[in-house]
């Protein structure tokens, strides 16, 4: 398992801080988690949530909970106060980690300091809680920093099967050194995380921004050879001319988390081959650990705007009417087979406590064909949910979230980086207060929202809200 | 319009600020400003004042106050 750093060189370096200097080998990896695991390990298995950013001190404490055979619920430490709070309610986490101070808001939680000054919070009364599943590691949401309660369990086997298959096809060997440029709360982000340290690679932790000069500085100061981003970083990258950026120790770099379109596909493509590096278009889902499939970058060229064939040790299968389509060309829905697959979804503690119910088998909601090679490629959802920025926005919740608030019909259609509303609202112009509204609840930038209000929601024959007829009218 | 009315207006409306919380202090990382609002406050500062930002302006556009900076390399002055 790659959170025992088994055969690795214990002197070398496992974490370098961006803020701090420092340096963090292996083996002082090792003993710093078992200082950590000494406060939380008892005779049950615990559920600790951390709420963290990129240092290194987020990234040993998620290895010490792994370590102590702990359950942990990694969370974005900018994450809003209500939300921590509500999550805190609802699973009633043993001990909390925060890199940030947290607010005196815990009445049923104790602050302690260990050696190091990190405060940690153990929660006072634990007998009536319910137990965790043996096989329960990590927790993670689908969501970022907005909304929902519903987690995604993953296993241990799911984190190591994850790790190993990335390792494998991105040939990751101990020489890598990644920049932390997603959130390590973001399945994304962790899975860099997870398949370096397999491998035994150096991880820059930094918390700095791709469009600032500090990440590129800090970049090439200390000579990093990968970072990964979602479509919105690579629309960013190529507005700063990102061909034209001197990285001598840059080797290669790896997009997911939406649909990048098939320009900006061509455009990295064409400067990573004059570059000298590698360009990867993947693909994944939060339920799948990670990553699901990825394009071998030698077959890039010619598969632009496919998400590629699926990751070592995985299966994909394109099934129409509970029937495997072995056609190509033919649509139906994706569905993926592997030891990656989460164990389920929690939307409170007693979920904790159950087993797989997945049993490896992932139902992705995308519909997609494969070509004659057994390339894959969406074509579009079978649920209604759009990516902004990485992040699942789910169009029916968002609809009834405005429903309910204002009392009239809404219909949300989009894409990938736009979220449009339509509300019908009886003559009275509510459209900027529904936006705020949307803004606040869901934490989005409100450039990538349009809202108008409307006489009438254009419905289908049977009476349904007609969003084919609206998305055409885009 | 005054050159630093319309630089508020631009940060204002990108970052969904009030022009009047709008001073040289106002940092990248403060508020809303986050890598996705830096997009839509270059797009917005380079509308208002008809220019294209050099990638090395918008990287380093990190505060109000550094904003001002750069946008005097464009004949734009405060």
């Amino acid at each position: 398992m790659f959170w025992d750093f088994g055969n690795i060189d214990q002197n070398s370096t496992a974490l370098i801080d961006d803020s701090t200097g420092e340096e963090t080998s292996y083996g002082r990896l090792k003993s710093k988690c078992d200082k950590i695991s000494g406060n939380i390990i008892s005779d049950s298995k615990r559920l600790l949530f951390s709420f963290c950013d990129n240092s290194a001190q987020s990234i040993i404490t998620y290895l010490a909970a792994l370590r102590s055979g702990n359950a942990v619920f990694l969370a974005n430490t900018r994450m809003d106060s209500d939300l921590k709070k509500s999550l805190i309610e609802i699973y009633k986490p043993e001990i909390i980690f925060s890199i940030d101070e947290l607010p005196d808001i815990l009445p049923e939680y104790s602050r302690h300091n260990d050696d190091d000054d990190f405060a940690f919070y153990l929660r006072k009364e634990n007998h009536e809680l319910v137990r965790l599943h043996p096989d329960l590691s990590v927790l993670l949401s689908t969501s970022g920093t907005t909304g929902s309660p519903k987690l995604v369990k993953l296993s241990y086997q799911n984190i190591q099967a994850n790790a190993e298959s990335i390792a494998e096809y991105l040939n990751i060997a101990n020489d890598e050194k990644p920049i932390t440029s997603l959130p390590m709360s973001y399945s994304f982000g962790l899975s860099v995380i997870n398949s370096h340290l397999l491998m035994g690679a150096k991880i820059l932790c930094s918390n700095k921004s791709m469009v600032m000069r500090e990440f590129w500085n800090t970049f090439s100061q200390h000579n990093c050879t990968s970072f990964s981003g979602v479509p919105y970083n690579y629309q960013m990258l190529k507005r700063l001319k990102f061909d034209k950026m001197n990285l001598p120790s840059l080797r290669s770099m790896t997009q997911a988390g939406g649909r990048l379109s098939e320009e900006f596909i061509k455009y990295f493509y064409d400067t990573a081959v004059s570059k000298g590096i590698k360009f990867f278009v993947m693909y994944g889902q939060t339920e799948a650990t990670a990553r699901i499939s990825y394009v071998p970058f030698e077959r890039l060229s010619d598969k632009i705007g496919s998400i590629g064939i699926p990751i070592p040790n995985g299966e994909i299968k394109i099934i129409s009417d509970k029937e495997e389509v072995t056609t190509p060309t033919v649509q139906g829905e994706l569905v993926y087979y592997g030891k990656n697959v989460m164990m389920g979804y929690a939307e409170n503690r007693l979920d904790l406590s159950l087993g797989n119910e997945m049993k490896g088998i992932l139902h992705t909601g995308d519909l997609a064909f494969k070509d004659s090679e057994g390339f894959c490629y969406i074509t579009g959802r079978m649920k209604r949910f759009i990516k902004l920025f990485g992040l699942r926005v789910n169009l029916d919740d968002v609809e009834k979230m405005l429903e309910n608030r204002f009392n009239c019909a809404a219909a949300c259609y989009g894409t990938d980086d736009s979220l449009k509303v339509l509300l019908h609202s009886n003559g009275i112009d509510i459209s900027e207060t529904a936006k705020r509204t949307i803004i606040e609840t869901y934490k989005l930038h409100h450039s990538v929202i349009s809202v108008k209000c409307v006489d009438s929601i254009p419905v289908t024959s049977s009476g349904k809200k007609d969003y084919r007829l609206l998305q055409e009218k885009e | 319009m005054e050159n630093l009315e319309k630089l508020k207006k631009a940060f204002s409306e990108s970052l969904e600020i009030p022009p009047e919380d709008i001073n040289d202090a106002l940092s990248y990382g403060n508020k809303s400003w986050d890598s996705v609002a830096h997009l839509a406050l270059v797009a917005s500062v380079e509308t208002e004042f008809d220019i294209m930002l050099a990638s090395d302006d918008v990287i380093d556009m990190s505060s109000f106050l550094k904003a001002k900076e750069i946008l005097g390399k464009y004949g734009i002055s405060f």
